[in-house]
């Protein structure tokens, strides 16, 4: 629950009018001067029609250079921005040569894999030379070997599911598994603020969806009773099978699904449950094992878990967990399996050297360190910013923070003041967030140092109060509701 | 008589009494009133009398059915009848085949279950696979990088590596400017609904593969589809299509064919398709995935092969892991082409990068290309001579042009049902790899595509195999398909 101050929000709402008044006005007198000047494009129909691209014409532009910085090292704790210049008020930008070195509160790098480590990268490049960069092939004709077949059985064992399949791109993985298992005359019910590749796949099924309100099991129980005892739509005959959609962390807010009550809800109305770990898998939990450790919940009461190998593994791909007859089903049907190349063998090698070394089976007790490490981090810095009266979102024990700062100016102002300090962070703006809640994303990383925290938290404090963000009082834990605040959902 | 005789003079007195007080009725005293110069008669009384009816029944309100919303009890009930489907169809048998595992790269030779075997299932047609400079360049980029960015591109996930291979994709092929994606199958899945929207027209090859089928039925426009590779066919709809919709001057309107189709090996005639496109002004997509570093004189592709200016396609996109021994895709244009997907191309903005040691290969297999032009007539000679070889095959016949890598032979006569079919191949497949080490790929139908070519074996030709592999080759089919399709000539 976010509560936004009413002069917050009434500022919020003004400078947004005011960009779009500016922007009409703009693109009045654009239409006047590209009247003169006839383009080359007779007959056909432009590509993209007149308030389509408005936002990213007018406003997104504007502050461009806070997104898509370019990076010229791995992303690690410390890397090198590359420095750009434009010449043209920011609607082209060019690289430059010169970089600065900042410390990276951005890239997901959960547990410190993303640079060359030295466990996993020998391993790698040996992996590198024996099957060669990629195996030009997919998984059900020349795409499969060894490794793979160990990849899939190193990953069901770490989520602790009977069977599991790896493809080589996460977003690809849920677009494609959702169509083959659920299609027309079924019900998908996801939560309102799932990711972009679920809303895809559940699209792409043809299934009817229904959203719930997020993160809340008593809201998602309403919702199922009322579409049970309504039947489809229009012909009202009962459902063929519902899956019910929730991520493990949510990535824009940092929180935790709340799985027990949600999967309890599920096996009495006898929809089927589908997780997705992307942000949670080697995170969160005790040994690395996601969600359903931290909450407890039995793996086996989860249906198809999914997740992906880009976060906390430091390599790229992603995979789908569940029984072994499911698994064989899939193979046999699914488009990402019998159409795509399989997953790079050396980003393979890399999965299976991580996972190694999070259970602590390559000698040394790093994965255990590294874990702890990480949750003490998150919960340090966390409540630090809190203190700072800072308003922070999300769960303990989660790496992802947002810091909410709502005003559309305050964004690029954030990004850029952190940057000349030298502090590199995300901020996210419309369309991936409401309009009027945009915020800054800190991911924090078990490669970060207590120095490396400190130095962010006197910058972000720095910056926090030159931007005019600390909407609560400093000093104070639990945020006080005081009079004349408005409730945003 | 007397009585009757009473009656009836009763009877007539009492009618004479009612008429006399209707007469009086009308005769009364307010009735013969003069109203505005107007005399009213008596009628007015019971017209008014009427009226008042008329309005009483008017305001009652129309007999609904009442509201009875389902107590919660009935709730209870519906939701304990209903009964959901599985969640999976239950498995048959030819659910349960396992594809060969290999145990080493993918290259030309490869080795299964310990027994080298001549590799015709990997679409490595320039033999780049385990090159030294690509082997080297891997090499450095893990050491340097790693193995993931951790991150989407909007975020700290641009790497300089990803934006040199755009670039030198952008040099290679002419065009002012490329995007890379993480995935081969996400590349056009992704492009298409972001130029495609609702109530555009696409017109479309009906042998496309699924990554294009779920891109178009993701965007939500018009799709008709035109006969396989039959420009008489596509003329024809061209006309048709614009006869329907003379006036629509908004609608954006498109083409989407591959230049070498993975279901059937055809090559898709390129100048036609431009004169056709420029005579009904439709903008034209083309997937160059298997055509790239194949076709042309120097390997830039179809247009190349046709010397059509690559301006005149208006988006080319491509998949990296056949030719380029890498993984991931590309698209290509003009500026606006692809600054438009830097924003609203799914698979982009809300995917992580590709690996950069994946990107830092493509780039040097492009270097690679540009300096052994020999590669591609080598490939062009092994592509002859397997089609000569195969000549009076029994029972199958090339469907593939002659210029195709991807050797496409259908049965000459279908049994009727795609599952025998299939079966019928995978057999003639396992036939073949078991006795004879050869290795090729039956095709392989999903159940969510919707193409409805004949299924066929596949044989990828490259630059790396030699003279000996190539005989082994076709005499082994030659021999397996003698003796299992006796009769079917």
């Amino acid at each position: 629950m976010i509560t936004v101050p009413y002069l917050t929000a009434l500022t919020t709402y003004f400078s947004y009018g005011l960009l779009f008044a500016f922007g009409q006005l703009r693109d009045f007198f654009r239409r006047f001067i590209d009247w003169w000047k006839a383009g080359n494009l007779q007959g056909y129909a432009p590509i993209c029609l007149g308030l389509e691209d408005f936002y990213i014409r007018r406003l997104y532009l504007r502050i461009q250079d806070c997104f898509g910085r370019p990076i010229s090292s791995p992303p690690d704790a410390w890397f090198d921005v590359v420095e750009r210049i434009s010449y043209d008020n920011n609607k082209t930008l060019k690289r430059t040569t010169k970089t600065s070195r900042c410390l990276n509160l951005g890239s997901y790098n959960y547990l410190g894999f993303a640079a060359a480590d030295e466990y996993c990268t020998p391993r790698v490049i040996e992996c590198l030379k024996k099957y060669s960069a990629s195996t030009c092939s997919t998984r059900v004709e020349g795409g499969t070997t060894a490794l793979h077949c160990e990849l899939e059985d190193v990953v069901a064992n770490f989520v602790r599911k009977p069977a599991a399949l790896v493809t080589g791109m996460g977003y690809v993985t849920n677009s494609a598994i959702l169509p083959v298992l659920i299609a027309k005359g079924g019900l998908i019910i996801s939560d309102s603020l799932n990711h972009n590749s679920i809303v895809n796949g559940a699209r792409g099924s043809g299934a009817t969806i229904r959203v719930f309100q997020h993160n809340t099991p008593s809201h998602l129980e309403k919702v199922l009773r009322e579409l049970i005892a309504d039947g489809q739509p229009r012909t009202h005959r009962p459902w063929k099978k519902i899956i019910v959609v929730v991520e493990g962390i949510y990535s824009m807010e940092g929180e935790l699904c709340e799985l027990p009550e949600i999967v309890s809800i599920c096996k009495k109305y006898k929809a089927y449950v589908y997780l997705d770990e992307a942000h949670s898998i080697g995170a969160i939990g005790k040994t690395g094992r996601g969600v359903c450790e931290l909450l407890g919940v039995d793996t086996a009461d989860v249906d198809v878990m999914m997740g992906t190998f880009t976060k906390s593994f430091g390599s790229c791909g992603g995979y789908i967990a569940g029984s072994k007859e499911l698994i064989q089903y899939l193979k046999y049907t699914c488009p990402a399996h019998i159409y795509a190349t399989s997953i790079s063998p050396p980003s393979a090698e890399q999965i299976l050297s991580a996972i190694k070394v999070i259970l602590g089976e390559d000698g040394s007790n790093r994965g255990a360190q590294k874990l702890a490490q990480i949750r003490e981090n998150s919960n340090y810095f966390r409540s630090e910013l809190q203190k700072m009266g800072f308003e922070v979102l999300g769960d303990n024990d989660s790496p992802v923070m947002p810091i909410m700062l709502y005003n559309p100016a305050k964004i690029p102002a954030f990004s850029r003041e952190c940057l000349k300090q030298k502090v590199a962070v995300v901020t996210v703006a419309f369309p991936a967030t409401p309009l009027l809640l945009a915020r800054a994303r800190i991911c924090i990383s078990a490669a970060h140092s207590r120095e490396d925290m400190v130095k962010a938290l006197t910058v972000i404090s720095n910056v926090g109060d030159l931007v005019g963000i600390k909407y609560f009082p400093a000093e104070s834990k639990m945020p006080q509701v005081e009079e004349a605040r408005a409730k945003v959902e | 008589m007397e009585l009757s005789n009473n009656i009836t003079t009763t009877f007539m007195n009492y009618m004479k009494n009612a008429s006399d007080w209707v007469t009086f009725a009308y005769d009364a005293p307010f009735a013969r009133a003069v109203l505005f110069g107007v005399p009213i008669g008596g009628h007015l009384f019971v017209e008014g009398l009427l009226l008042v009816v008329i309005l009483f029944l008017l305001s009652q309100k129309s007999y609904k059915p009442p509201k009875r919303p389902l107590t919660n009890k009935e709730i209870d009930e519906l939701c304990d009848e209903w009964v959901p489907e599985s969640l999976i169809p239950p498995i048959k048998e030819e659910m349960e085949k396992e594809a060969p595992v290999l145990e080493s790269a993918a290259g030309p030779h490869t080795t299964i279950n310990g027994i080298d075997v001549v590799n015709f299932a990997s679409a490595n047609y320039l033999g780049l696979m385990g090159h030294e400079k690509l082997l080297e360049s891997c090499i450095s980029a893990l050491e340097k990088y790693g193995v993931g960015s951790c991150g989407p591109r909007g975020f700290y996930g641009t790497i300089d590596v990803h934006l040199d291979c755009e670039a030198r994709i952008a040099r290679f092929l002419g065009t002012p400017d490329s995007i890379l994606y993480s995935y081969g199958l996400s590349t056009m899945f992704s492009a298409i609904p972001a130029f495609c929207k609702k109530g555009d027209i696409v017109i479309v090859d009906e042998g496309v593969h699924w990554g294009i089928q779920n891109g178009l039925y993701l965007s939500r426009s018009t799709i008709v589809y035109f006969k396989h590779n039959n420009m008489e066919s596509l003329r024809s709809t061209l006309e048709k299509v614009t006869q329907d919709n003379k006036r629509a001057k908004k609608l954006r309107r498109y083409i989407v064919v591959e230049s070498v189709y993975q279901n059937s090996g055809q090559i898709a005639p390129l100048d036609e398709i431009i004169r056709l496109k420029e005579k009904y002004r439709f903008r034209v997509l083309l997937d160059e995935s298997n055509s790239f570093g194949v076709l042309g004189k120097s390997g830039r592709g179809l247009t190349e092969h046709y010397n059509v200016p690559i301006d005149k396609v208006d988006i080319v996109t491509a998949a990296m892991g056949h030719a380029l021994a890498s993984e991931g895709g590309f698209c290509t244009g003009s500026n606006r082409v692809v600054d438009h997907q830097r924003l609203s191309s799914s698979g982009y903005v809300f995917s992580a990068s590709l690996p950069p040691y994946l990107a830092s290969a493509a780039i040097t297999a492009i270097d690679v290309i540009e300096e052994n032009p020999q590669l591609l007539t080598k490939l062009r000679d092994n592509v002859k001579t397997l089609c000569t070889g195969l000549l009076g095959i029994q029972g199958l016949e090339i469907a593939s042009d002659i210029l195709s890598p991807i050797v496409f032979l259908i049965l000459k006569k279908s049994t009727g049902s795609l599952k025998n079919d299939l079966q019928l191949l995978q057999d003639i497949a396992d036939r073949v790899l078991k006795e004879h080490s050869v290795f090729v790929a039956p095709s392989k139908r999903s159940t969510l595509d919707k193409c409805n070519l004949p299924v066929g074996i596949r044989l990828f030709v490259s630059a790396a195999h030699t003279e000996s592999d190539l005989q082994e080759a076709y005499e082994s089919l030659k021999s397996v398909a003698a003796s299992i399709l006796t009769g079917q000539n």
